[in-house]
């Protein structure tokens, strides 16, 4: 936590410039980063961000979260700053239950994500399952994996570093499951990248 | 560009946008497979293009380039409406060139020339569910869907072999999705459904009256449903387009007199134009009759 | 020479301009007021109101009189208005007990506190045309009060807590699972069935008037019976309230006109349990009895799995009502047949030829000339 957080705890941050037009820009990143797994796109990001949070998880955060999304956030994240930022800029309310959430943030590290804590959706509605947003350091430099699945033109390489520990068997568990399981959006500074359970990963 | 309707860009609010883009997410994640969505009342009838405009108003940008066509025409009534309507709410671009367009909406035609990355093409659904017409109860098709249950639809395609010699479904063809959910193309002719296989677009399908929106996302397999006796075929013509000459395109029968005169022409009048004017000629083209 | 068809745009410009022309009709005539509409068509005010879901006396006439008097149309124009409007929050529940009744009818107990109260109705009017209508009587100077003409009786105890105190009717219960969820908001979330109550009743209310009539008259015919009994009809006004979050307390935002019906129907019980009679609900904004009453009787109709009774009648069948019920929905995609389907219908006219081609191919060609 920098000094200048512990300072002014209710210093409000800034959200989107615009919020119509910048909305629909992070959108439209979002779109293609769904739309074509393992690519990254950079994102329109807000003013300002609690310094927990990536820029880019933020963005997402504004673009899609509201009062009807409940929020998980990883202990490591939920500090005041990014509650009142998240409940002020986007409504939504927090929760401490991973299932109950739309949307949770898993912070950059090594913690495992634990990707079975979260809601996988049902049978008859897959759809309810929990975005998850997973803090990285950078889309290159880590591990190399092969990406293949709707979105992608034959196979993909992706190497994302400071993914969380376990994290690519993770997802291919969360794929085995299909079409139940989480979707999983990569942030890094100013960019995101997804990895939905449709995404088939062979870990070399 | 600013708007000057007093309403919001793209006429939706943003409360409404953002739970249309967490439902076309979801679609693209889970491909082929019907998100249930609280569709707005808009300011066209249902059954006339509500979900298809619903998902282009969440998805356009001020960037963007739009094209509506509706029959493969940019110029029938309904599509120069909704046209006029997103001129009017959000002032982007519009356009008549599949090529210039980055978002393209449509009912029941896919344009002839092939689509790109990063375009995205929006259909407009009247009735989304594939297997709503062998089994009207949605509480029943969502299991059958959940159970990967398709049964029926083999069936029904079976009989219709056995009955009339062919399967007798033109358009509104049931494809599979990434080998997992039945979907219904949108009542496009089936014609059209081998360009939805591996297709570098974006298909992004809205259904406003029943409150659904599904998707495939680029390169995902789409498989028309047939039988290794009985593969999947399209529609062929004797005739080519009377005004461009082409043979591999889908064709209008115009009727011209009451004696049984009759042309048929390309369903995709920009396609035509583009060949026309590329110095393409059919048989019944202005410099084919000097 | 084939010339593609063009011209969309002007034409639809040409048709909206000819639409203005022939919604004010023949100009010598004067124009019609939105005031005349609300004060003189009022139950076509109402229904706008009810099936349009937004209580706005003003812009229903508004609407009535661009719709040119097609009320479906004119529900349409109200929806697509109302689905603009910023959200403030829910309004405190209704207190039906407070209700300013103005007609109150019962058709089970002769008399009971409060009395009869015909009020306003066509009940017992000869429909005979009253053609002393055809003179238009000159507008008064001051202003006409209808409620201001029967002395209200204060206290209208409601008939069926007569029937709750002894046990003899079920309690009107909130939804089963109201202590585990909110109220639902079709407006806010998509359908899905199997439904519940609130949910249903949501759907009722903006349901078509004829839809639901046609329904509730098929219950009585035998379809689904439930044996109804029109408990009490009321219509009056009630004070709507609002509790803004900074608040902390209710404040009244206004007066409106309801409909409320609650029937009476088919008791239930068993060896073990006391036989209860069972009800329906019927709600709308304004004078909408009518449609209250219909919607009871299909509120009934379709609790049928509460009370372990078969469905097997359509009104009982909860997704088909419910599906079918909004007439803009409906109107929508019936009306959607008149947009271009060429594309569609080359693709069936190309197969069926092909059909033909074939047994044509098959049959022995008769060829008379070659048998002479």
């Amino acid at each position: 936590m920098s000094a200048v957080d512990t300072l002014m705890p209710d210093m409000l941050l800034k959200g989107f410039d615009d919020p119509v037009d910048a909305g629909g820009r992070a959108f439209r990143a979002l779109l293609d980063a769904m739309a074509n797994p393992g690519t990254p796109f950079s994102i329109t990001c807000p003013a300002e961000h609690p310094a927990q949070l990536s820029d880019a998880a933020a963005a997402v955060l504004l673009t899609v979260s509201d009062y009807a999304t409940p929020v998980w956030l990883a202990d490591d994240i939920a500090s005041t700053d990014v509650q009142s930022y998240i409940r002020f800029h986007s409504a939504a309310p927090l929760t401490d239950d991973p299932a109950a959430a739309v949307f949770a943030v898993v912070a950059q590290g090594f913690e495992p994500l634990m990707a079975t804590r979260f809601n996988t959706g049902t049978e008859d509605y897959p759809d309810r399952s929990t975005t998850v947003i997973v803090e990285c350091a950078g889309f290159t430099g880590g591990t190399p994996v092969q990406l293949a699945g709707p979105g992608i033109e034959g196979t993909t390489r992706f190497a994302p570093h400071g993914v969380p520990l376990g994290f690519w068997e993770e997802m291919q568990m969360n794929n085995a499951g299909f079409p139940l399981g989480i979707d999983v959006i990569l942030t890094a500074p100013g960019h995101v990248c997804a990895i939905p359970r449709s995404t088939l990963i062979e870990v070399n | 560009m600013s708007t000057d309707t007093g309403y919001n860009f793209a006429y939706l609010d943003e409360q409404t946008k953002r739970m249309i883009r967490r439902a076309i997410l979801k679609a693209i994640a889970v491909p082929g497979y019907q998100v249930p969505f609280a569709s707005r009342e808009m300011p066209m009838p249902y059954g006339w293009g509500t979900g298809g405009v619903q998902v282009t108003a969440s998805v356009i940008t001020r960037d963007d380039t739009l094209k509506v066509i509706d029959q493969g025409s940019d110029d029938t009534t309904n599509a120069v409406s909704i046209r006029k309507f997103f001129a009017k709410t959000a002032g982007v671009a519009t356009t008549d060139r599949t090529t210039e367009a980055s978002v393209i909406q449509t009912r029941h035609r896919i344009p002839e020339t092939p689509l790109k990355a990063s375009q995205i093409i929006v259909y407009q659904v009247p009735i989304p569910e594939p297997l709503r017409f062998l089994e009207p109860r949605e509480t029943e098709t969502r299991r059958m869907h959940a159970l990967e249950d398709y049964g029926l639809m083999h069936v029904k395609l079976y009989e219709d072999i056995a009955r009339h010699g062919h399967i007798a479904t033109t358009y509104a063809y049931p494809v599979r999705v990434n080998d997992r959910y039945v979907s219904d193309p949108s009542p496009t002719p089936k014609f059209d459904n081998p360009k939805m296989d591996n297709c570098p677009a974006l298909q992004l399908f809205g259904a406003g009256r029943e409150k659904r929106i599904y998707a495939i996302p680029p390169y995902t397999k789409v498989q028309s449903l047939d039988f290794d006796d009985h593969p999947f075929e399209v529609q062929t013509w004797e005739q080519d387009c009377a005004l461009c000459g082409a043979d591999d395109t889908f064709l209008d029968e115009v009727i011209t007199d009451d004696r049984g005169g009759r042309m048929f022409v390309c369903s995709d009048s920009d396609y035509c134009r583009e060949r026309r004017d590329g110095g393409h000629v059919g048989a019944q083209s202005p410099e084919a009759a000097e | 020479m084939y010339v593609a068809v063009k011209g969309g745009e002007k034409a639809i410009d040409s048709a909206h301009r000819l639409l203005a022309e022939d919604r004010r009709g023949d100009r010598r005539v004067p124009e019609l007021g939105t005031d005349q509409i609300d004060a003189q068509l009022g139950r076509a005010v109402d229904r706008v109101m009810t099936e349009g879901a937004l209580h706005d006396r003003k812009l229903a006439a508004l609407a009535i009189k661009q719709a040119a008097g097609d009320l479906i149309e004119a529900i349409f124009l109200i929806r697509a208005y109302r689905t603009t409007l910023p959200r403030f929050g829910y309004s405190e529940p209704l207190n039906m007990r407070a209700l300013r009744a103005r007609r109150r009818i019962s058709a089970t107990f002769k008399d009971l506190p409060g009395g009869q109260v015909l009020g306003p109705t066509f009940d017992y009017t000869h429909r005979l045309l009253d053609f002393a209508l055809e003179d238009e009587q000159p507008a008064a100077e001051e202003p006409t009060d209808a409620s201001n003409v029967v002395e209200l009786p204060v206290d209208m105890p409601r008939v069926l807590e007569q029937l709750a105190r002894d046990g003899l009717i079920e309690e009107a219960t909130p939804p089963t699972n109201e202590d585990t969820r909110e109220v639902g908001d079709i407006t806010r979330t998509p359908r899905e069935f199997p439904a519940d109550r609130d949910e249903r009743l949501q759907s009722l209310v903006r349901g078509d008037e004829g839809f639901l009539l046609a329904l509730g008259y098929s219950t009585q015919r035998g379809y689904g019976r439930t044996h109804p009994f029109a408990g009490e009809i009321r219509v009056g006004e009630v004070t709507v309230e609002f509790e803004p979050e900074e608040l902390g307390f209710a404040i009244e935002l206004g007066d409106i006109t309801v409909t409320e019906c609650e029937m009476i129907n088919q008791f239930k019980g068993s060896a073990e349990h006391k036989p209860k009679f069972t009800r329906g609900y019927g709600l709308g904004f304004g004078h909408v009895e009518r449609k209250a009453m219909s919607m009871a009787l299909v509120d009934r109709s379709l609790r049928a799995d509460e009370f372990g009774e078969a469905r097997d009648a359509p009104a009982q069948d909860e997704e088909f009502v419910l599906s079918h019920a909004d007439n803009i929905e409906a109107t929508g995609f019936v009306e959607h047949l008149k947009l271009p389907h060429y594309v569609d219908f080359q693709s069936e006219l190309e197969l069926v030829r092909k059909m033909r081609a074939e047994i044509e191919a098959r049959q022995p060609d008769p060829k008379p000339e070659a048998a002479e």
